[in-house]
């Protein structure tokens, strides 16, 4: 017997992982975007010091002269900053680009490993091999001794491009860090802020959602960048602007805020009343944020991204405007905007968060194979006040407040329609009104029509002063529905016949045909406050949420249906829920 | 100097506050880039580069910050020089006034 040699290579160099994260990179240049912003307010302001309306003479005009100085350093530093922050988010695209090509490699090298075992196997198995054979098993070890050089060699090049690619980081940062070099690269800087403002379909009055998209998609992302910085209380809070954009934007309004707030807080300075509230309003924004970031898929149990759709802490006399999502609306299978009532304003969000994540965990578990985003928004001047400071709760006796949030809220939906990402089908959308949140999303229906494909009224104290029928909202009348529970003196406040409040008739009525789920709370009976049954909707483990979470995943047949209320001529309205026993639904979350 | 000049006092109050707070901002704004984590890059050099950068930076929009602080106390001051100016005359006219009733 003779004994073949066979030179198989050694087993694979391993691929590790590139160092780096681009995450961090990026909130680095989020930062660095955030101060350009700040820099460039300041330009703005100090370019436009006029004196001429209160102080005109020898000390007005030399004041002139010293501002316009600082406000061209200080456009030069934004602009440049901008760049900068530009090139750091360039660099963690590429981080990105070279950990694909990375996988690649280790995907390859995982290959090679098989062939490699396979060829050892089939070598040991050989016995009394021909020529023939013996050839083949070697020109399979040659053939991987070649593919395992082109692998080495591409991982050389891999790691080579990424110390180029560093390199060059290493000089735009080098090539920026001294007052010289950013007055002489200021110098050479535009700003495509403000004509990109004034192109068509830009932010403004004329333009629709889908205008507004269309613009933005138009914009290089220099300017998209530049009307971020210039402008972010504009693109953070107009509808059609994509979600993730709306959120960078926001976010940089939010910054700047608590720097300002906070500063004056920190240096002990009184702040007024307004800058009280302003300041809270903040603060709350990112509470929630945090509290968002804070939380897990219940499905995949990775982190959930969440969003600041809109952001106005002064909005509606200092109630603030305030939208968070829990997931991305443009690109979710399942899509939910959820409408407060009263007693929320921006300060609240945080408990706002707090349900939409029940709502999305809950959608989440009714079917895990779709994806979920969630929206808390409170983007009306919702009843909150009954203090000095306001009483706009007087209100809710009427519709007013309500009518006003109808097309606001209206042209939001318009803009989750505008901002679906491209070559997916559109979302699964639906519109949730609780308490006066019910009223305003009746009118938003009635009014303006909102292109949502299921309405959802819960705790209502009446649908609105246009729906008489679940088939006055525009959509199929098979896809509204509202849950009532039986113990909720709100619910009580709608019209059934012709007693009740003036804000509409009660959808959980008969005569208005939604479909009505079940709604009862276990603790119906014993829990604390006048208004307990009220706020229970999005409990985890509520009937209510589980039925919710069953509509917004477009599980309709699984939805537990109730018996709606009816009023006889000859009593007051009856309700058959109220001897129901409720019962505890898992939602598949317990928060 | 010119032979002519007019004031509303108020409005310099006002425009101070103004800048304030653009240096509350900036202060914050300083501090926030003078603080961004750069331990994500992806090598000692370029975290390097990168922490030189964010401090310098830090200093150039403290500066900037300084510049608006100056800007809120000058205009602060200014107004009330013209207030002072104003009040001077005031008391010496009405002073020589007293002055003339003495005499008479």
């Amino acid at each position: 017997m003779t004994t073949v040699t066979i030179d198989v290579p050694a087993f694979p160099a391993p691929i590790p992982e590139l160092p780096g994260d681009a995450g961090s990179m990026r909130a680095f240049a989020a930062d660095l975007l955030a101060t350009s912003s700040a820099l460039d307010d300041l330009a703005s302001f100090a370019a436009n010091v006029r004196t001429d309306d209160y102080w005109y003479g020898a000390a007005a005009e030399a004041y002139g002269a010293a501002a316009s100085d600082s406000a061209d350093d200080a456009d030069s530093k934004s602009l440049v900053l901008r760049k900068v922050s530009g090139q750091v988010e360039d660099f963690a695209d590429e981080m990105d680009a070279f950990e694909v090509r990375r996988l690649g490699l280790y995907d390859r090298r995982t290959t090679l490993s098989s062939r490699r075992i396979d060829l050892i196997t089939d070598i040991n198995a050989t016995k009394d091999a021909t020529d023939a054979q013996i050839e083949v098993l070697k020109e399979r070890s040659r053939h991987l001794r070649t593919s395992l050089t082109v692998l080495y060699e591409d991982h050389a090049t891999l790691l080579e491009d990424v110390k180029t690619s560093g390199q060059q980081m290493i000089a735009a940062f080098q090539a920026a860090d001294t007052q010289a070099e950013v007055r002489e690269t200021g110098d050479t800087l535009t700003d495509p802020a403000d004509a990109a403002m004034t192109l068509p379909g830009a932010p403004g009055d004329d333009s629709s959602p889908a205008d507004v998209n269309t613009w933005w998609t138009s914009l290089s992302p220099t300017q998209q960048r530049a009307v971020i910085a210039a402008r972010p209380e504009v693109i953070g809070n107009t509808n059609g602007i994509p979600t993730d954009v709306r959120d960078e934007a926001n976010r940089i309004s939010l910054d700047l805020d608590l720097d300002a707030l906070e500063t004056r807080e920190d240096n002990g300075e009184n702040l007024s009343f307004a800058e009280e509230q302003h300041l809270e309003r903040a603060r709350a924004a990112q509470e929630a944020l945090e509290n968002v970031a804070n939380r897990t898929d219940p499905v995949t149990d990775e982190p959930v991204p969440g969003y600041l759709t809109l952001y106005d802490p002064t909005a509606f006399g200092g109630d603030g405007a305030v939208a968070v999502s829990v997931g991305n609306p443009d690109t979710a299978d399942n899509v939910s905007v959820s409408v407060p009532g009263m007693m929320n304003d921006g300060a609240t969000i945080v408990n706002g968060t707090d349900s939409v994540f029940n709502l999305y965990s809950t959608a989440r578990a009714s079917d895990p194979d779709a994806s979920v985003a969630s929206t808390m928004w409170i983007g009306y001047d919702g009843p909150s006040n009954f203090g000095l400071h306001g009483l706009d709760s007087i209100q809710v006796i009427d519709e007013g407040l309500a009518d006003a949030g109808g097309e606001q809220l209206a042209a939001y939906l318009d803009g989750v329609r505008a901002t679906r990402q491209e070559g997916l089908d559109p979302a699964h959308l639906t519109a949730i009104g609780h308490s006066y949140g019910s009223t305003t999303v009746g009118n938003a229906a009635t009014d303006h029509g909102i292109p949502v494909d299921d309405i959802v009224l819960i705790g209502s104290p009446g649908a609105g002063h246009e729906a008489d029928h679940a088939s006055d909202l525009g959509i199929d009348e098979d896809h509204v529905w509202t849950g009532a529970n039986s113990r909720d003196p709100v619910s009580g406040l709608a019209r059934n016949g012709w007693v009740g409040t003036g804000l509409g008739l009660d959808p959980a009525d008969e005569d208005f045909g939604a479909h009505r789920f079940q709604a009862e709370d276990v603790d119906r009976e014993t829990g604390e406050g006048a208004f307990y049954n009220h706020n229970q909707y999005y409990q985890s483990n509520s009937e209510s949420l589980f039925n919710m979470g069953q509509i917004v995943a477009g599980n309709d047949d699984q939805v537990l249906g109730a018996d709606q209320r009816y009023d006889p001529w000859y009593r007051t309205m009856v309700d058959p829920e109220h001897d129901r026993t409720p019962t505890d639904v898992s939602t598949g979350y317990d928060r | 100097m010119t032979d002519r000049f007019f004031i509303d006092s108020g409005q310099l109050v006002s425009s101070s506050y103004e800048w304030r707070e653009h240096a509350d901002t900036l202060d914050g704004a300083a501090q926030r880039t003078g603080e961004a984590a750069t331990s994500g890059f992806p090598a000692a050099d370029v975290v390097g580069a990168a922490d030189t950068f964010k401090q310098r930076w830090s200093t150039m929009v403290g500066s900037l910050r300084d510049t608006s602080r100056t800007f809120e106390d000058k205009m602060l001051t200014a107004s009330q020089a013209y207030a002072a100016s104003d009040y001077a005359a005031q008391e010496a006219f009405e002073a020589w006034l007293v002055s003339m009733g003495e005499g008479s």
